[in-house]
């Protein structure tokens, strides 16, 4: 009962923390894209980006549900 | 890039950001910050303080160390965006500072070469020697007005480079100072023997001298025409040459802005029925009560805008309208001319900006017209523009005036 409220909890805390990687990607990608000058260092950077994002990510899913 | 669009002509010279290590030095931190938490985490862990052996504990302790190397993981890419977005950029105009102030600032500062006066820089400590970079200070306009970058690479070399901008726009300056002297004393010369010549023209043609023959009447009045057509060429030059040395003073009193209209369009009534052209005046029964100066409003601007409309119309109208709001009074001057592309109408109003095919219609413009009404509309608190759909589409021409009553300005010496 205890590890399924603690899980829930990480599980909305790991929703909160995708959503806000996501919102701050899109700002930093429109800065990137919009005042760059290289569109390939654009590209890498959000790439990179969103990797770094959804690896970090899908481990905090996977520790909410193993609880 | 947005914020930053290069003149005409002008070319970038050096294009920089903050040093590399500024950004490892900011980077450095934040990973410290984000390691620092495993490594209390380790100590914690020896001594037997924490309960590892609670699997819900672990698994939460975990979930927090994940959370924290996100945030850290956004951190450093706010701080990369800010470096990467930080630029320093020379021109062979200018110096522009494009400076982002975390994610929702963005001040775009920029200091014309002439307006610099002093530029300085400074490596602060052994480091900074090695490495190479430093800060440069800027000191520009009349009231030495400071600006500082910090983190420069090579400040030596750019600030160097901006030395020699700096001595070249002086020496630039020093010629066009000259040039323009001796323009305006070549004009002085040239209007005293026009003038001296026009009279003698205008006396043969009036008759001073008795009865001439025809032909020599008919040549004579030729002439006198040409030679007030130059008189009046080198009057725009004196007049514009006066504005830039603060020469020209203006009369202020009250005057009725319809009544000048409607004298300027009475008075060019001829020109246009002469190409063909129906030239009407508009006026919305209202006051336009202007305080100014009466001869320049009337000779420099109104009849320069409606000759003009006639002067480049082979075939159409010409609509002068006049209409006020609560405080400006509104002069519109519209035709159906040879319009004005997009390319042109930035430099309408500048020096010798004219149309591209303009010299087609009126070979003998100066260019210099239109600078002289912005500079009196502009010395009387008004404005002036134009606005076209394109060649050969129609322009209109508009002046706003701030109204007497709501205005207590009085036109600017200049």
């Amino acid at each position: 009962m205890e590890s399924g409220i603690v899980s829930v909890i990480l599980g909305v805390m790991s929703a909160a923390a995708a959503l806000v990687s996501a919102v701050l990607g899109t700002i930093l990608a429109y800065h990137w894209f919009s005042f760059g000058s290289n569109t390939t260092v654009s590209l890498v950077a959000l790439a990179v980006y969103t990797t770094g994002c959804v690896a970090l990510t899908i481990g905090l899913v996977a520790l909410a549900a193993a609880i | 890039m947005k914020g930053f669009v290069l003149q005409a002509d002008e070319q970038i010279l050096v294009q920089t950001r903050k040093h590399w290590v500024i950004l490892l030095r900011d980077l450095g931190g934040t990973i410290g910050l984000g390691i620092a938490p495993f490594i209390l985490l380790g100590i914690l862990t020896l001594p037997g303080i924490l309960p590892l052996e609670n699997r819900v504990f672990l698994h939460v302790l975990a979930f927090v160390e994940i959370t924290w190397l996100l945030l850290i993981w956004l951190a450093l890419f706010a701080l990369w965006t800010n470096y990467y977005l930080d630029l320093w950029i020379v021109t062979n105009r200018r110096v522009v500072n494009v400076d982002q102030i975390n994610l929702f600032r963005r001040a775009i500062t920029t200091w014309q070469f002439e307006n610099i006066q002093e530029i300085t820089t400074e490596t602060q400590n052994p480091i900074q020697n090695f490495l190479n970079y430093g800060l440069i200070d800027i000191r520009a306009g009349p009231d030495k007005r400071e600006a500082r970058m910090e983190g420069i690479p090579r400040p030596e070399e750019i600030s160097a480079l901006m030395l020699k901008q700096m001595g070249r726009y002086r020496k630039l300056e020093a010629a066009n100072k000259q040039q323009e002297s001796l323009l305006h004393t070549i004009s002085h010369e040239v209007k005293a023997h026009l003038t001296k010549n026009e009279a003698a023209l205008a006396s043969i043609v009036e008759g001073d001298y008795g009865s001439v023959p025809e032909n020599l009447k008919t040549m004579a009045g030729t002439a006198l025409s040409e030679t007030r057509k130059g008189v009046a060429m080198v009057m725009d030059m004196l007049s514009s040459s006066n504005f830039k040395t603060g020469a020209m003073s203006f009369s202020a009193a009250q005057l009725d802005f319809s009544a000048l209209v409607r004298r300027v369009c009475g008075e060019l009534m001829g020109s246009a029925k002469e190409k063909g052209l129906s030239l009407t005046c508009m006026i919305a029964p209202s006051a336009y009560p202007v305080c100014g100066d009466e001869e320049k409003l009337r000779e420099h601007v109104v009849r320069n805008l409606v000759d003009n409309a006639i002067r480049y119309t082979t075939h159409g109208s010409v609509e002068v309208k006049l209409a006020r709001s609560e405080r400006a009074i509104i002069l519109a001057v519209t035709d159906t001319g040879i319009g004005i592309s997009a390319e042109d109408l930035p430099r309408l109003f500048t020096e010798g900006g004219k149309g591209t095919h303009s010299s087609e219609i009126n070979p003998s413009s100066t260019g210099y017209g239109l600078v002289i009404a912005k500079q009196v509309v502009e010395a009387h608190g008004g404005v002036i523009w134009a606005e076209s759909e394109g060649a050969n589409l129609g322009s209109t021409f508009y002046i706003s005036l701030p109204a007497a009553e709501s205005s207590s300005a009085r036109p600017n010496a200049v």
